[in-house]
């Protein structure tokens, strides 16, 4: 298989630039504010990667996932997570199904989890035998069923969004589900300028609906295209030290994290930052990842894989007030 | 092309890292020079060296060895080249990412080469490995430079004296002190007193000292002649000498007087003038404790013999003669008359 031209992927590069800034642009018609939490959100999607939003009720965690959903030719489906929820509805299962023939027979019918787009609302209140039922379809991307396994369509996130105030009948996700989530992406009330903004779209006239411009095929050469951009070794060195660092037993470890940090990030936390500071990378117009990528997506993809100790959970450390402390003391300035 | 790139960085990379070096050297030669030329000050001070000359070539050589040395130990490859200009220039680790990649074929690798190169080949050399001292070398020599100059103002600054504040001097200030102190003391010191006669010059037997001792023999008669104060120390002192040195006074006190003349000889010059003086000030801190206290540590009561107490009169009257004189202060006679009372002959007493 000959290698792409320059110009080839000069071409595919541009192309990349051009659907973030489609997905951008038609999210932010119906999105307001928060641009950071966007731009986290679309570069979690083209890594192929899943996010966790959470928040607190009414900020558009739910909107924002559908918009993006609309805005690509892609499969999406919601599952609103309930303690009833059981897995069967994720995963789906098999029926009893009459064939041409008038017999019947087993059939599988495909659960919301096969969607390229799927949102997980208030995962949370699901139960953890119904959260662990995303567990295989998230990392393996397929699902098994009676024995038989169901590969899952690429491109495949799942975007879960948690209610961090209402913890009453509610299960938090274990370590290892969190693990799986590329990034956690925390979304902020919106200032009084968004509020207006908001207030002036949803009791106005009904704005046009997003436009879709492209569909699966764009978003997986898009991710094969991601990662195909470089890093230099001493990056990657920087990123593992950084890994290593938000582990309390590790020479590395600052202060803090020894004394409110369990169990630090895992390698996926790496292949995170890799993946991510390569799609700002190419972003920005570079085909390289740099030192600053890596320090804009270290937060929203360590956050959520610090597991603090009891200390950490009785003086409310922030992971993230950790990790920018780790960043610091890791990174060169 | 990805082929031609890939070598002008590298070409325009080891460009930069050859001034790098001549700029690693620069601030190395600055860093040496400074530690050696203040060791070479410290030498010098003291004492250690005598040619100021030599002092500073070694110095020079030494800060020339360590800075090629310390070059060679620490001279940057391309890598902490190109890391050093990706940070100094924000170039987002261009450099470095391109330096790994150089050799690869692929697309990617090609495009992140050919775009470090037009970024690298845009910036100026100065501005890529600029010409400075770091903050610790610029440091290190503003305080070699303050204490040199400290050194310099301590050692040959104006030193005070008896005779008030005395000139430059440098190794010898001292002398210089001296003379200031009073330019008898000098004549003083060669001309032939009364009790060592003129076997100075006799013994001394160089025209110069004769030459010396003639303008100076007015002044003579009328200043304080150490050496005659020595001598009466010592006639004093049974432990130097007592009566027995008395009998070959002059001849002792000339050889003493001749070495003080030949140590003062190249005092013109400066040099040597160190030894005549720190031999002037020995005598003098003997008058001086001489007369704070009311005989001298250790010595015995002085001899009541007639040649004692007529070698004492006669150099009571030359020191009240010379003490006498406008130009020696007066809150300083009272060291000489104390220091003739501790010295007296017995029966006065």
């Amino acid at each position: 298989m000959s290698s792409p031209s320059l110009e080839a992927v000069e071409a595919q590069a541009g192309t990349f630039r051009e659907c973030f800034d489609h997905l951008r642009t038609e999210i932010g018609r119906v999105f307001v504010g928060q641009p950071s939490l966007v731009e986290q959100l679309l570069v979690c999607f083209f890594c192929q990667g899943h996010a966790l939003l959470e928040g607190a009720p009414g900020l558009g965690k739910t909107l924002l996932i559908r918009t993006l959903a609309d805005a690509v030719n892609l499969r999406f489906a919601r599952v609103q997570c309930t303690p009833d929820l059981m897995p069967a509805d994720v995963t789906g299962t098999n029926i009893l199904a009459e064939a041409p023939g008038g017999l019947r027979e087993f059939a599988f019918q495909h659960g919301p989890i096969f969607a390229n787009v799927v949102l997980a609302d208030e995962i949370n209140r699901a139960t953890p035998r119904t959260q662990s039922a995303f567990l295989e379809a998230m990392q393996e991307r397929s699902v098994t069923v009676f024995g038989l396994s169901h590969s899952i369509d690429e491109p495949f996130s799942v975007f879960a969004t948690q209610n961090p105030i209402e913890m009453e009948g509610t299960y938090p996700l274990p370590e290892a589900q969190l693990d799986r989530f590329f990034f956690k992406l925390a979304v902020q009330a919106p200032t009084l300028d968004e509020l207006a903004e908001i207030m002036a779209r949803t009791t106005g006239a009904v704005p046009p609906p997003v436009t879709a411009r492209f569909g699966s095929d764009v978003v997986r050469s898009m991710a094969v295209l991601i990662r195909q951009v470089k890093i230099a070794d001493d990056t990657t060195h920087l990123v593992l030290r950084v890994i290593r660092a938000t582990h309390p037993d590790a020479p590395e470890a600052t202060e803090a994290v020894k004394k409110y940090v369990r169990y630090g990030a895992s390698p996926r936390g790496a292949q995170a930052i890799i993946l991510a500071a390569k799609t700002l990378a190419l972003l920005a117009g570079r085909y390289h990842a740099s030192l600053d990528d890596v320090r804009r997506v270290a937060v929203p993809a360590l956050n959520h894989r610090l597991i603090l100790n009891f200390h950490g959970e009785m003086e409310h450390a922030a992971p993230v007030a950790l990790i920018e402390q780790v960043l610091d003391t890791v990174l060169p300035r | 092309m990805a082929s031609s790139s890939s070598d002008l960085l590298v070409t325009r990379l080891r460009g930069l890292q050859r001034r790098a070096t001549l700029v690693l050297f620069a601030q190395a030669l600055c860093l040496s020079g400074g530690v050696a030329l203040l060791i070479g000050e410290a030498l010098i001070v003291g004492g250690a060296v005598h040619n100021v000359i030599a002092a500073v070539a070694m110095a020079a050589t030494a800060a020339l060895l360590t800075a090629a040395a310390a070059t060679i130990l620490l001279r940057p490859g391309l890598r902490d080249i190109a890391a050093s200009i990706d940070a100094r220039l924000h170039l987002q680790d261009r450099l470095v990412t391109a330096l790994q990649f150089n050799a690869a074929v692929d697309p990617f690798s090609q495009l992140v080469v050919r775009d470090a190169h037009s970024r690298v080949a845009s910036i100026r050399a100065s501005d890529a490995v600029p010409f400075a001292l770091p903050r610790s070398i610029r440091a290190t020599s503003t305080a070699a430079a303050i204490v040199l100059a400290v050194t310099i103002v301590v050692t040959t600054g104006p030193r005070w004296s008896p005779a008030g504040w005395t000139g430059f001097g440098g190794p010898g200030a001292t002398a210089n002190a001296a003379r200031a102190a009073g330019p008898a003391s000098n004549a003083a010191r060669q001309q032939p007193n009364p009790a060592t006669g003129a076997s100075i010059a006799a013994d001394n037997g160089t025209e110069r000292s004769s030459a010396r001792q003639q303008p100076a023999a007015n002044q003579a008669a009328a200043t304080t002649p150490s050496t005659q104060v020595r001598s009466l120390s010592e006639i004093a002192t049974p432990s130097s000498g007592g009566t027995e040195r008395l009998e070959r006074g002059s001849r002792t006190s000339g050889d003493a007087a001749s070495r003080d003349t030949d140590t003062n000889t190249p005092d013109d010059t400066g040099v040597a003038g160190g030894a005549a003086s720190t031999s002037y000030e020995q005598r003098g801190g003997g008058v001086a404790n001489g007369a704070r206290s009311a005989r001298p540590t250790g010595a015995a009561a002085p001899p009541d013999d007639p040649t004692y107490r007529a070698a004492y009169g006669s150099a009571r009257a030359a020191a009240e003669s010379a003490v006498g004189q406008d130009r020696v202060p007066a809150d300083l006679r009272s060291y000489v008359r104390d220091y003739f009372v501790a010295i007296r002959p017995a029966g006065d007493k």
